[in-house]
């Protein structure tokens, strides 16, 4: 299991507040990585995280942002399912 | 001198003695406590025989047959040509080791490794005695690869993202909303956002 060192810059992955991304400094890895928290992770440290962010050991999480799609043509749009 | 005694008749002689050679043609018995302070015998038979007293086999002895010693001791012996030596079993736990010449009893303390932990991707823990390493296949775990599409449509091999950008897809760049990975995912291909909804379709590895 991955050890977490620093937790930055949370915000809501969702407009349901059901995931939330941050970056995570590991021990394991040289740089913080964007993650996603989230209390159905099969991963222990990712619940425990997700439950210690909305518990604001981080701080306060940030409001979700609808991201904006890449450019494509529109016969090549992503279908949804 | 040369003294011929023809025994087939039985001969009782209360005490001689032979200072010259002495030849024996048939069996020859003894009874009564017999002391010979030197004697040469090139082939002898002892068809059964009590030994109480200390006996030295200077030359070859040759057993036939089976063979059982009660109680033997023996300053050297030789099985086949190779010398069997005596070692003390030592200390509970020891083995046998050579260290080229010879037999010792050594401890059992042969390799380095003590323990060894399952990396990312597979089960089984930390191991120190016994147990079980396989590969991890649950859905969404560390270590495991999913294909995925890509909601930045710029990501190049060996780039980071999370979760929350990849939707489990097809080749063709369908999907459906939920549920999407957590975690965090390193793209094993390429994402190109502007080629089209298939373009950022590839194969994510999650790694933390």
């Amino acid at each position: 299991m991955p050890t977490i060192q620093t937790v930055t810059d949370p915000i809501y992955a969702n407009e349901a507040g059901t995931a939330i991304n941050c970056m995570v400094k590991f021990e394991e890895f040289p740089a913080p990585l964007p993650f996603t928290a989230s209390p159905n992770d099969p991963e222990e440290y990712g619940r425990q995280l997700y439950a210690d962010l909305v518990a604001g050991v981080y701080g306060p999480i940030a409001p979700y942002v609808k991201p904006v799609p890449p450019a494509s043509s529109p016969s090549d749009a992503p279908k949804v399912i | 001198m040369t003294v011929t005694i023809d025994g087939s008749a039985g001969i009782t002689t209360p005490a001689e003695t032979v200072t010259a050679n002495l030849t024996v043609g048939g069996n020859l018995s003894v009874s009564g406590t017999t002391s010979l302070p030197s004697i040469n015998v090139p082939t002898a038979t002892i068809g059964a025989a009590t030994i109480t007293g200390n006996e030295t086999v200077g030359g070859t002895l040759g057993v036939t047959g089976a063979t059982t010693l009660a109680a033997a001791t023996a300053t050297s012996m030789s099985v086949a040509g190779t010398p069997v030596i005596a070692v003390a079993p030592g200390t509970s736990g020891n083995i046998l080791k050579s260290n080229g010449t010879s037999w010792q009893s050594v401890a059992n303390s042969g390799g380095s490794v003590t323990s060894i932990t399952a990396g990312t991707g597979l089960s089984g823990g930390t191991i120190t005695t016994s147990g079980t390493i396989a590969l991890v296949t649950t859905l969404n775990a560390v270590g495991t690869y999913a294909m995925c599409f890509d909601v930045s449509g710029s990501l190049s091999p060996g780039s980071t993202t999370a979760g929350s950008n990849l939707y489990y897809s097809n080749a063709n760049g369908n999907y459906p909303s939920s549920p999407q990975p957590s975690g965090t995912w390193q793209c094993m291909g390429y994402s190109f956002g502007s080629c089209g909804a298939g373009f950022q379709v590839t194969l994510f590895l999650r790694i933390a």
